[in-house]
């Protein structure tokens, strides 16, 4: 009883304690002077100007946030409508898939230039660097999970009487999940740095245009303010996928 | 190839004269193929569901037969939350709501410790009466074929044409003590030496 009070203790409570004694320590070192308040900015700063220029960061926030979503919702479409005819046919599995695998090679730094360069400064462009970098997970997910199927299972449903439509209905999507959301799980992690990365490149707002610009100004403490709404967003967005999953995959 | 999932390359099996047999026999295999992420219920009306006859009078029909089998209290749960001998009861009633005229039991025991599946044979005992159709039961358990048929065929594999009838005229409902009674001891010694002939004859 009394051991796994303690257990269940330092289990949430001590990550939490690690957390706060840092942020502690970098506060008492950043009073002290002991580094440049323009270098690395006390944890206290950082609130403040999270809070004085709330407005201004929140509208950038939901740039990136659009951009990232709009990218995401076209990657689970289109890479699904892929990963899903490619387990259909084996010419199209063929003819897509190397390249696809190929593809992945290709540092998104060296592409969104050209980006850019193509569809423009404004938000366009980042989402197209948004899909191109969330579209290989999902659709590897979908064609992957949809191979994983359970032959006697499908034959207790054939033996039911059950028609194509209904054994992927009822089985074959199902059993795709995981590896669905395996795959979209990769793809909202990485479509943020993909849109922070397009916004550094070239742009005239979001949070990764905050970061470049005011860098140079030695505004350091509104890049962390970014950096720090960034991140939140971040796992924001991957929890949001696992709460789906939950939604989705049940008795398992 | 009996279900109709796959057919035969040389000859035919028909069903009432017909060889589509597809959907009219009901097939229960070794693993309890229940869908783990459906719950028991949902598992259980999955045949209606697929014919699109998920009806009250169907789902009463299915609550009767729960309460027959003794599943009634877990048709909330999920498949990964009932043991190895419940899985299978559930599986087996799913198999038996099946509106089909046929059922085949594919060895469905092979899975089961001793004990669940003394289990299962009395519950069968229980819902045989009740369902009245045809069951084919295959196995490779001598006293599994003795103890549930009505009828022991014993069949070789390959070219080897040898079969062997034997009807089993112990009366039913039938209790598992009868396993030690003579008349039962009597009717194994015959099926084993029966069986023996089979590898004899190649």
């Amino acid at each position: 009883m009394i051991n796994n009070f303690f257990k269940n203790l330092s289990k949430s409570f001590l990550p939490v304690f690690s957390f706060i004694s840092l942020i502690f320590l970098w506060q008492i070192l950043s009073v002290l002077q002991v580094f440049e308040s323009w270098l690395l900015p006390a944890p206290l700063a950082i609130l403040v100007e999270l809070f004085n220029s709330k407005q201004f960061l929140f509208r950038h926030t939901l740039v990136t946030a659009l951009e990232i979503f709009i990218g995401l919702f076209f990657a689970i479409f289109l890479g699904s409508i892929l990963g899903f005819s490619m387990t259909l046919s084996k010419i199209l599995e063929r003819s897509f898939l190397p390249y696809l695998i190929a593809s992945q090679v290709i540092p998104i730094f060296a592409l969104a230039p050209i980006l850019i360069v193509w569809f423009g400064a404004g938000l366009l462009s980042k989402i197209i660097v948004v899909f191109l970098i969330s579209f290989f997970p999902v659709c590897i997910g979908v064609f992957d999970g949809l191979r994983r199927n359970n032959i006697d299972m499908e034959n207790m449903l054939k033996s039911m009487g059950a028609n194509n439509y209904q054994i992927y209905s009822i089985l074959k999507i199902k059993l795709a999940l995981p590896s669905f959301f395996s795959g979209l799980k990769v793809a909202s992690v990485s479509s943020v740095i993909g849109a922070v990365v397009a916004e550094w490149i070239g742009s005239k707002a979001g949070l990764g245009w905050i970061m470049k610009v005011s860098g140079p100004l030695f505004q350091t403490e509104r890049v962390f303010a970014a950096i720090l709404l960034l991140s939140l967003f971040a796992s924001l967005l991957f929890l949001l996928v696992k709460i789906t999953e939950k939604k989705f995959i049940k008795g398992v | 190839m009996i279900s109709g999932i796959l057919n035969p390359s040389t000859g035919n099996i028909k069903l009432n004269g017909s060889t589509k047999r597809l959907g009219k026999i009901a097939y229960m295999q070794q693993n309890d193929l229940l869908l783990p992420w459906l719950t028991v219920q949902e598992n259980l009306m999955l045949y209606f569901k697929i014919k699109k006859t998920n009806t009250k009078n169907n789902f009463k029909d299915m609550l009767e037969k729960a309460k027959i089998l003794g599943i009634e209290e877990y048709l909330q749960f999920f498949p990964s939350e009932l043991s190895g001998g419940l899985k299978q009861r559930v599986s087996l009633l799913r198999t038996i709501l099946q509106n089909s005229e046929f059922i085949l039991l594919d060895e469905p025991f092979a899975s089961l410790d001793a004990i669940t599946r003394l289990e299962l044979y009395s519950w069968i005992e229980r819902i045989k009466k009740l369902i009245n159709k045809s069951i084919i039961l295959v196995t490779h358990d001598i006293e599994e074929a003795i103890f549930l048929s009505d009828q022991v065929i014993i069949m070789a594999s390959g070219e080897n044409n040898f079969r062997y009838d034997l009807p089993i005229n112990l009366e039913h409902p039938r209790n598992t003590k009868i396993t030690i009674t003579n008349e039962f001891i009597n009717l194994k010694k015959l099926l084993l030496e029966n069986l023996r002939k089979v590898k004899s004859i190649d």
